[in-house]
């Protein structure tokens, strides 16, 4: 028995080969593509819903204490005051994290750890959050 | 029975078993309490049933050398009834801790207690008209009108003040008729007292002038100066004729340790939920009683913290504050729409710390229960984290029951008020003045002055009540007051509340009066109103003045009998 060969089953099979062909040739390459996760930063700020807002209160807070303004001293800072300290918030997911964030800045203002920015009373991890969002815009 | 002293005769010399002066709440309620076949009374009021303006200029003077106050003039009222006719009728008693010393707050504490006041207080609610003697939160929380704010109260607590109605609070309107019908008291108007004369340590008659140039004196087993916080002094003061210092001023402390209940918008608070949630905070009805709720710090708080007591009060901005504004015309109001539109990063910290409250709606993976179910937090968090998470977590779920619960009317804003009870302080004080009034007596000059423990008092209870907000998830506060600064805001000023100036201290290097109200050195001149008290108090002035009054009714039993 004779298979026949429609258009739609050379396409694909050409392009298989040419993908396989694609990849063989990525081969030497490979170990230098690294699949990175993502940064510290960008996982707080990601979780805010107005970056713009926070950024803007951010300048302010930095504004105030110009000495904070390095990204790896705010997240340091933030996860200080998080429960379980930086290596919960280190191995948190998305939700988890939002949880740590949100419990920090209650212990801020249960604590009295309030900034003033701009005659606002705000938790210092608050600030900070906003902060990271000011670095980064 | 009411007399017109202008139909007195010119130099006739009165007689009397109790001399009252002054016709406002301290006055009408010594003179109605004492007066008896066996008592008589007579009771002197400079102005007449009604206002009028010739009388009332005699309270004018000068506020210099100290804070921006009221004119004199205006601050107080010169007819039968006193300030009682532009009382704003709250009523609160003072706590305990008011009559107490604190280390921390100079010139503090009373020689009397809280329980010398026992049974007073409660005639003094019956004089004043309240529905109920009862002032704690709880009783007025479940009566079915707006709750108190869900902040924890060992960090911020929750108090009531109630307010009389409006057409009960002149005690001219109720006492007058009684006073009127009395046959052993006699209310004299249009009697001004200008001078207390006195021999040895025992006052003598008054010498009393009417503005239609009559002239009389009245003698008297015993006086009873009744005149209020500003005009006590000042009699005293200008009876100096054989006494340079003046009557009971052998010590320099008569018209001293003025004080007031100063009160500024100080901060305002940007809400998390749509509606508003403060309205126990507003004058409302609990049952058939108005009340007003306030909040302030809790006595182990204050301690702590080595504060005065700092009152706050919320008043609720609804949306459109621009129409509100320009519609009523009231610039204070434009002034503070104003200042809130400065405020470039009012929206930005709202969406912020919304976004922040959003996140406890977060399914945690692995479960099928939202957050903030605690279960779902000790499986999520482990076991160390719930003990810190657990309380706050249900203060979320409380704060967010509440907000879907309130009062539904849209909210902008939320305007904190703060009202001190401030440090007495020596140098804030009334003395007398150069100008002559048209009876001849010296004005009186008022230097109004704070301390710096009530601006540190201020900034601190603020900081502590932004906390509390933050824990709740209620909102966001905003306060351009500077504890450091030099100036108090534009908007400080009293509540027509006049204290301190005849203060009881047992110790006449500090005080006027003696616990029995006496004046120290004058064996039977008494002291009655706000001027005797040793601090402005927690609580509000009429009805402690009432309950001391009656106080004081029954020593002068005593001293008469």
């Amino acid at each position: 028995m004779s298979v026949k060969l429609t258009r739609g089953a050379l396409l694909t099979a050409a392009a298989a080969a040419a993908g396989a062909a694609a990849v063989e040739s990525l081969q030497p390459w490979r170990a230098l593509v690294t699949v990175t996760p993502a940064r510290p930063a960008a996982r707080l700020t990601g979780l805010l819903g107005d970056r713009m807002s926070a950024a803007r209160i951010g300048r302010a807070y930095l504004s105030v204490t110009p000495a904070e303004a390095d990204a790896d001293v705010l997240i340091a800072r933030i996860a200080e005051a998080a429960p379980g300290g930086a290596a919960a918030v280190e191995s948190a997911s998305s939700d988890e994290l939002r949880a740590l964030l949100l419990a920090a800045a209650r212990r801020d203002y249960d604590a009295g750890r309030l900034v003033r920015v701009d005659g606002w009373l705000l938790a210092a991890s608050e600030c900070r959050l906003c902060a990271l969002a000011a670095l980064a815009a | 029975m009411l007399a017109d002293a202008r139909r007195v005769p010119a130099g006739a010399r009165l007689e009397t078993d109790v001399c009252v002066i002054g016709g406002g709440a301290a006055g009408i309620t010594i003179a109605r309490e004492l007066a008896s076949r066996h008592r008589r009374v007579i009771l002197l009021e400079s102005g007449g049933l009604e206002g009028d303006g010739a009388t009332q200029a005699l309270y004018d003077g000068e506020v210099d050398g100290g804070l921006p106050y009221f004119p004199l003039f205006t601050a107080r009222l010169r007819y039968f009834g006193g300030s009682t006719n532009h009382w704003g009728g709250r009523c609160r008693p003072f706590a305990a801790a008011d009559f107490e010393r604190h280390d921390w707050i100079p010139n503090s504490g009373w020689p009397i207690r809280l329980s010398d006041l026992d049974g007073y207080y409660e005639r003094a609610a019956g004089l004043v008209q309240l529905d109920s003697p009862e002032f704690g939160v709880d009783e007025w929380a479940d009566r079915g009108g707006p709750s108190p704010l869900p902040l924890r109260r060992s960090r911020i607590e929750s108090r009531v003040a109630q307010v009389v109605a409006k057409r009960r609070r002149s005690f001219a309107d109720a006492y007058g008729d009684e006073l009127e019908r009395s046959q052993d008291a006699t209310v004299y108007l249009h009697a001004n007292v200008v001078e207390i004369q006195s021999e040895g340590a025992r006052a003598t008659r008054v010498r009393v002038a009417t503005l239609a140039g009559g002239r009389f004196t009245v003698s008297a087993r015993v006086f009873v100066l009744a005149a209020g916080g500003i005009e006590n002094p000042r009699l005293l003061l200008a009876s100096n004729y054989d006494r340079p210092r003046g009557l009971g001023n052998h010590n320099d402390v008569v018209g001293r340790y003025f004080l007031e209940h100063p009160r500024f918008v100080a901060a305002s608070v940007a809400p998390l939920g749509r509606y508003g949630v403060a309205g126990f905070y507003e004058p409302h009805r609990s049952g058939k009683t108005r009340i007003a709720g306030y909040l302030a710090l809790p006595e182990a708080v204050r301690r702590a913290e080595e504060l005065v007591d700092i009152q706050v009060r919320i008043r609720t901005v609804s949306t459109r504050p621009f129409e509100d504004a320009f519609d009523s015309g009231d610039v204070g109001a434009l002034r503070a729409v104003s200042r809130r539109t400065s405020d470039d990063l009012r929206e930005d910290v709202q969406r912020v710390a919304a976004d922040l409250m959003t996140w406890q709606h977060h399914v945690v993976p692995g479960t099928i229960v939202p957050v903030p179910h605690p279960d779902v937090v000790v499986a999520a968090l482990g076991s160390s984290t719930v003990q810190e998470l657990v309380p706050d977590l249900l203060g979320d779920i409380a704060a967010v029951a509440y907000r879907e619960g309130a009062n539904r009317i849209p909210v902008e804003s939320y305007e904190l008020t703060t009202r001190i009870d401030p440090v007495p302080n020596p140098d804030s004080r009334v003395v007398l003045g150069r100008e002559r009034d048209a009876l001849g007596m010296p004005k009186l000059r008022l230097e109004w002055r704070l301390h710096e423990l009530d601006r540190h008092s201020v900034s601190r209870t603020l900081e502590l009540l932004a906390g509390e907000l933050g824990v709740a998830g209620l909102g966001r506060m905003r306060t351009t007051f500077d504890e450091h600064g030099s100036e108090w805001p534009d908007d400080l000023s009293g509540g027509f509340h006049h204290m301190g100036t005849t203060r009881m201290s047992d110790d006449p290097k500090r005080g006027v009066v003696d616990r029995d109200c006496r004046v120290h050195g004058v064996s039977n001149l008494f002291v009655a109103g706000s001027s005797v008290f040793s601090t402005a108090g927690s609580g509000t002035p009429t009805i402690t003045l009432t309950a001391l009054a009656l106080r004081l009714v029954d020593k002068l039993k005593q001293e008469l009998a």
